[in-house]
This record gives structure tokens, C-alpha cells and sequence, in this order.
């Protein structure tokens, strides 16, 4: 019984050592990821004369882009980096659509307006986070200074960091 | 619940398995030595002879003392001091069914509560657990009882986790407080386990246990509120779980 004493003694010193309230390790508020993609068409003949049409679509690097927030009283900026190729956005879940001004370059002063709308749901994170919204994108506007289209990619916007949500294309 | 998981319950069934087979041949070799040595004695009688070789046929193992165990966890309720959101009981029952080898029944109740700015809930939970320790060593004498002992367990929870209210924070300033009814539900979940029993006072046991446990359904929570504790297993929103109990016990023995 001495020995088993302290042993209890140093077990329940380790269990004090432990917190009550948990940590929380991963973001509480999801993004959805806006990729840039472009459409480069080469007009040229073939071998044998004939007109032919080279369609090239790939991921492209922009300068410094951005997003601003439109229409909420809180205004968020998303900065990219140089040659970024995707940029994140929030939602508002007390709306079912948000606005943002969208910045290719960050030299050039020319924007295109990007609306998402969407819905969200509840999902449980963990005790240690509590709950976070998940959104679904239904429906993607833009206006056509820079931008030629986009596309939902993936509608579901939930903790995943693999997923690119909009794609958005230029035109060479 | 991962391969991995899957593979280290078979291996250890298997073990298990391989050293009940070996332990029963053993006794068999056993029992067989005597009935060669007794045949001169009896060979005289020939209804005897007939009754020792049916003997043989039936594989009868050498009678040994039984016991039967019955402990409380002492652990739980001290944890709970150090761990203000969980509370619980646990208590144990083992039977020699051989001599290194130990049915085991553990039963308990318990709850938990969940009391943060951004979640607040309470659950409670009662579970039962059925296994079997397999002795590591051979005994010293019939007199030794102390154990060190790996087992496994299957266990089996069921519960309800009350209304649970939330907050959620909304990026653009504000937040938004809801509420998700509340909910009964029903875990199970493997588990290996270690330890040691020994026998402090005359029929009077001390011991622990370290426990793995892996969740069987922990999808049963996805995107819902998984309780902090059940009872038995651990944190619900995990699908490992480690434990640790410290047993007090009393058996009683008769021979068999």
C-alpha cells in the first residue's frame, strides 16, 4: 500500500496537469477558394494550310490580386501574393449572396464585381471548436472588364484546404 | 475503425488463441501421463478402463481453484477532481474459467458536461464491457494470485447528450445563438488492454489498468455534437481512446 500511494499521488498529479477547456487546432470560419485560369487561343494554319485553332487553358499567376468585400458594414480585403494562382473568401451567413471587387493586378486600377450566392447549414468542428457554418455555392455573376467567365468547381465549401471552389477565366 | 486497428485486435485474438491451444495440449499430455500411470491398477477392472479411455475422449482438465473478483475503479472518482466536466463509476467482475485465464464483465455509469462561451451541453451514459485477461506468467504456487495480464474488451454504451446551445460567429461582425435538440444515442468500441492484480491482503486486490479503445461507430457523430465523455470509452468526438483505471477488489474461491 506505500508504494501504491504514491503512484496514485503522481497519476492524479499528471491528470491535474491537464486543462478543462480543450484547444481548438483548426479555423473556425471556412473559405471557399477562387481560382484564376486562362483561356489562351493561338489562331494559326497547319501543315498542310488549313486554319487551326490552339486552345490552351491553364492555371495563371496574377500580380499582387485581391478581394474587397462589398455591401457589409465590416469590410475584408483578401490579399494575394505575387504570382498568386488562387485567392480565399468569406461568407456572410445572415445573407444568402456576397459581392466582391475584384483586383487581377494590384497596378492596374481595372475590377470586375464577383457575386456568390449560396446557402449555409450548421456542422458540429468538435467540442473544443464548437460549431462553424458550411456553405454551398449555388450560383456565381461576374462582370466582364477582365473576367470572361466562371464556373463552379466545387459547390460544397467545407473545412477541406484541398478543394478550389470557383474557377475564373481570362481571355488572352 | 482503421485497418491498422482491425490488424492489431486479429493478431492479438490470434495470440491468444495459439497459447489457449497450447495451454489445452499441454493438460491434455498431461491428463494422458496419469491415466498410463493409474492403467496398471485398474487394468483388472474392466469397466474402469472403459471409463478412463471416455475420460480421454472428453478432454477433462484437472480441477483447480476458481475465483471470482468483484472491484470498483478508485480512479474515476479521483480524476473527476482534476477533470471538473466528467464524472463516473466503474466496477469489474472476473471468473478464473482457467487457470491464466479470466472472463471479465465491467459495468459502469457516467457524464459529462460542456460548459464554454461558444457550447454548452450536458450527457450522461451507463456501459458494459465483456473480455477476457490472459495471465502473462505461470503461477508460482497455487497460493499466487497476482497477475500481469493483456485482454481485450468489446464495449457497448448507450446514452443521451441534452439540448446542446451554440454560438456561431459570423466573420462580418456578430454572432448567432441556436440550439440542436437533444439527442439518445448508442457507441461501441473495441479495446486492448494491460495491467496488473495484486494481492495486497488476504483476498484483497490492487491493480491497474492502461486501456487503448478505438471507436466502432464514431461516424454516429459526424456533423453533430459529439458528448465530451461517455463513460467507458472516453472523449466522443475522438476515434482512439486512451484510459487508465485503478482497481480495488475482493474475490472469493472455491475449488473445482
Amino acid at each position: 500500500m506505500k508504494t501504491i500511494l504514491p503512484v496514485l499521488l503522481c497519476l492524479m498529479a499528471l491528470a491535474s496537469c491537464n486543462p478543462d477547456s480543450q484547444e481548438c487546432y483548426v479555423p473556425k470560419t471556412v473559405t471557399a477558394q477562387i481560382g484564376f485560369t486562362i483561356i489562351d487561343t493561338i489562331f494559326a494554319k497547319d501543315q498542310l494550310g488549313r486554319d487551326s485553332i490552339y486552345v490552351s487553358v491553364r492555371d495563371t499567376p496574377l500580380n499582387y490580386p485581391s478581394m474587397l468585400s462589398l455591401d457589409n458594414d465590416t469590410v475584408i480585403r483578401f490579399m494575394g501574393v505575387y504570382k498568386g494562382t488562387q485567392l480565399p473568401v468569406m461568407f456572410n451567413p445572415e445573407t444568402d449572396s456576397i459581392r466582391y471587387r475584384f483586383q487581377p493586378d494590384s497596378t492596374q486600377q481595372i475590377f470586375d464585381t464577383v457575386t456568390l450566392h449560396y446557402d449555409h447549414n450548421y456542422h458540429f468542428i468538435s467540442n473544443a471548436c464548437g460549431y462553424t457554418y458550411y456553405y454551398n455555392i449555388n450560383r456565381v455573376k461576374i462582370t466582364h472588364h477582365l473576367l470572361d467567365s466562371a464556373r463552379i468547381a466545387t459547390p460544397s465549401v467545407t473545412q477541406s484546404a484541398q478543394d478550389k471552389h470557383v474557377i475564373l477565366y481570362f481571355i488572352d | 475503425m482503421s485497418i491498422r486497428h482491425i490488424l492489431l485486435l486479429t493478431s492479438l485474438c490470434t495470440a491468444m488463441g495459439l497459447q489457449a491451444a497450447a495451454q489445452e495440449q499441454k493438460t491434455d499430455t498431461l491428463t494422458t501421463v496419469k491415466d498410463t500411470l493409474k492403467a496398471p491398477a485398474i487394468a483388472k477392472d474392466s469397466t474402469a478402463t472403459v471409463k478412463d479411455s471416455t475420460a480421454v475422449g472428453k478432454k477433462k482438465r484437472a480441477p483447480f481453484e476458481r475465483q471470482f473478483r468483484l472491484g470498483v475503479d478508485i480512479y474515476r472518482p479521483i480524476a473527476s477532481l482534476a477533470y471538473r466536466n466528467r464524472y463516473g463509476l466503474e466496477l469489474m467482475a472476473d471468473y478464473t474459467f482457467r487457470e491464466d485465464k479470466y472472463l471479465v464483465l465491467e459495468a459502469g455509469y457516467g457524464g459529462g458536461n460542456i460548459d464554454y462561451d461558444y457550447l454548452k451541453y450536458n450527457t450522461k451514459n451507463t456501459f458494459i464491457k465483456l473480455g477476457i485477461d490472459v495471465s502473462m506468467f505461470d503461477k508460482l504456487d497455487n497460493k499466487d494470485w497476482d497477475i500481469i495480464f493483456v485482454g481485450f474488451r468489446y464495449g457497448l454504451g448507450i446514452g443521451q447528450r441534452g439540448p446542446a446551445t451554440f454560438t456561431v460567429t459570423n466573420p462580418f461582425g456578430g454572432a448567432t445563438e441556436d440550439e440542436t435538440p437533444a439527442r439518445n444515442y448508442w457507441a461501441h468500441w473495441g479495446e486492448i488492454t494491460a495491467g496488473m492484480r495484486f494481492e495486497l491482503l488476504p483476498r484483497f486486490f490492487a491493480g491497474w489498468n492502461v486501456r487503448a479503445k478505438f471507436f466502432l461507430n464514431a461516424n454516429t457523430f459526424d456533423g453533430a455534437v459529439a458528448p465530451n465523455y461517455i463513460a467507458g470509452y472516453g472523449t466522443g468526438d475522438k476515434s482512439t481512446s486512451f484510459d487508465f483505471n485503478f482497481y480495488c477488489a475482493y474475490s472469493i474461491r472455491w475449488y473445482k
